[in-house]
């Protein structure tokens, strides 16, 4: 009978029951563990369409899902509306009323370029390093906009590390920032930055898209969109766009975002020695940006009588909220009343930005 | 690897020169935004 010949089931192979496995597990941890579910549970499922055979969902011209990635991720469309929404949830409040916390966003993406060295080490090409060191940055929409530019063969497997590893944040982070600070580090009570009015907060993302841009052209997408929905939200002229932005348009482009992210990883992309050593190297990334983000405050500590909790550092790596939270429940663990959280939020909304102009800088000089 | 190292030197640098620029703007704004509205007090208080 001719239908049977065009039964999926003579299709399947032990690759695609491997990716199944993987795509059940990913919407296991959303679902029962809330690993970032937003994502990993459209990702899930994305695998598990992608590896259903002969449904040319990925066939390039045809494919449903091929027409999401080609027109959403390849033509760079959904990571900048995604971070137009998180331009609109952020409060740069923070990091204004304490500047010099910028630098620790900085220093976190240190573990991005080591990584990248690293990755060229274990025979990588220089794009695909700079897509593996980028997962340091804890960022996923940057993570999939440089790789989606430079190596979209590893497009999957990267986003996956880079949610993967911010769902883990709290797992990964507190060994590593205990293991660099003393007990009385820890303790310390930082000194309230001043009050921000509305005014500053106001002309920030205006200056800051100017002066950014003006340095790295090629994180113009990102950093333009992101300033922009800042913008809706600090003009308080246009509540109904910021609103949009923060949620329905985040959430549309969010599902569109993690089903391409996972039809992208079919058994022959997926199932490669390569993703061993990328996940493997997305946690370095991860571990050396947390450390040089709190070797840097306790430098910064050196020179200054206004001292810095140096597990403050380890918000530098992105991760927004996540990185914050856990520096404020280290904070109370060696001082119930001491609170860090605002004090973090600083580094932690610097090292979007420093992800942002460690992936313009990956694309000025490698495309 | 020549590549690499030079991506690498640059990478770093460029993020902190990056985030200097932005360190300096952060302190201009507050500086202009002080100003502004010292002065927008004082009109204030010179229309009373």
């Amino acid at each position: 009978m001719a239908i049977v010949e065009h039964m999926g089931i003579f299709g399947v192979t032990p690759g695609t029951v491997v990716m199944w496995l993987i795509s059940l597990t990913l919407i296991y941890l959303a679902i029962s563990k809330k690993y970032e579910p937003l994502l990993l549970l459209p990702i899930g499922f994305g695998i598990l369409m992608a590896n259903l055979p002969l449904t040319h969902l990925m066939e390039p011209g045809e494919g449903l899902i091929w027409r999401f990635y080609h027109y959403g991720i390849e033509w760079e469309v959904i990571p900048p509306l995604i971070f137009l929404g998180l331009g609109a949830l952020t409060d740069f409040g923070p990091l204004l009323s304490q500047p010099r916390l910028i630098f620790l966003g900085a220093a976190a993406q240190a573990g991005v370029y080591v990584t990248f060295f690293a990755a060229t080490s274990f025979g990588f090409t220089l794009e695909e390093a700079a897509t593996i060191g980028i997962i340091g940055g804890a960022d996923g929409p940057t993570t999939i906009f440089l790789a989606a530019k430079l190596a979209p063969q590893l497009l999957g497997a990267v986003a996956v590390a880079a949610y993967s590893y911010m769902a883990l944040v709290p797992v990964i982070q507190p060994p590593v920032m205990r293991l660099l600070t003393t007990e009385n580090e820890r303790r310390i009570r930082m000194k309230k930055g001043r009050k921000i009015g509305a005014r500053e907060k106001l002309y920030f993302p205006i200056a800051a898209t100017i002066v950014i841009i003006l340095l790295v052209p090629a994180s113009a997408p990102l950093i333009s969109m992101f300033m922009l929905g800042n913008l809706f939200r600090e003009s308080k002229v246009v509540e109904r766009l910021t609103d949009v932005a923060q949620n329905s348009l985040m959430n549309i482009v969010t599902i569109f975002l993690g089903i391409s992210i996972g039809a992208t990883m079919n058994a022959e992309n997926f199932l490669r020695k390569e993703v061993i050593f990328i996940f493997f190297l997305g946690l370095v990334a991860f571990i050396i940006g947390t450390a040089t983000g709190v070797i840097l405050a306790k430098i910064m500590n050196l020179f200054t009588s206004n001292k810095i909790n140096p597990l403050v550092g380890g918000a530098g790596v992105s991760a927004v909220p996540m990185a914050a939270r856990v520096v404020q429940r280290m904070g109370a663990e060696a001082d119930k009343k001491n609170h860090l959280l605002m004090f973090a939020m600083g580094p932690n909304i610097a090292g979007v930005i420093g992800t942002v102009i460690a992936a313009g800088i990956f694309l000025t000089l490698l495309k | 690897m020549d590549a690499g190292i030079n991506i690498f030197v640059n990478g770093i640098s460029g993020v902190f020169l990056g985030m200097a620029v932005l360190y300096l703007t952060m302190k201009i704004i507050a500086l202009v935004a002080k100003e502004r509205s010292e002065s927008a007090d004082k009109d204030a208080h010179g229309h009373r």
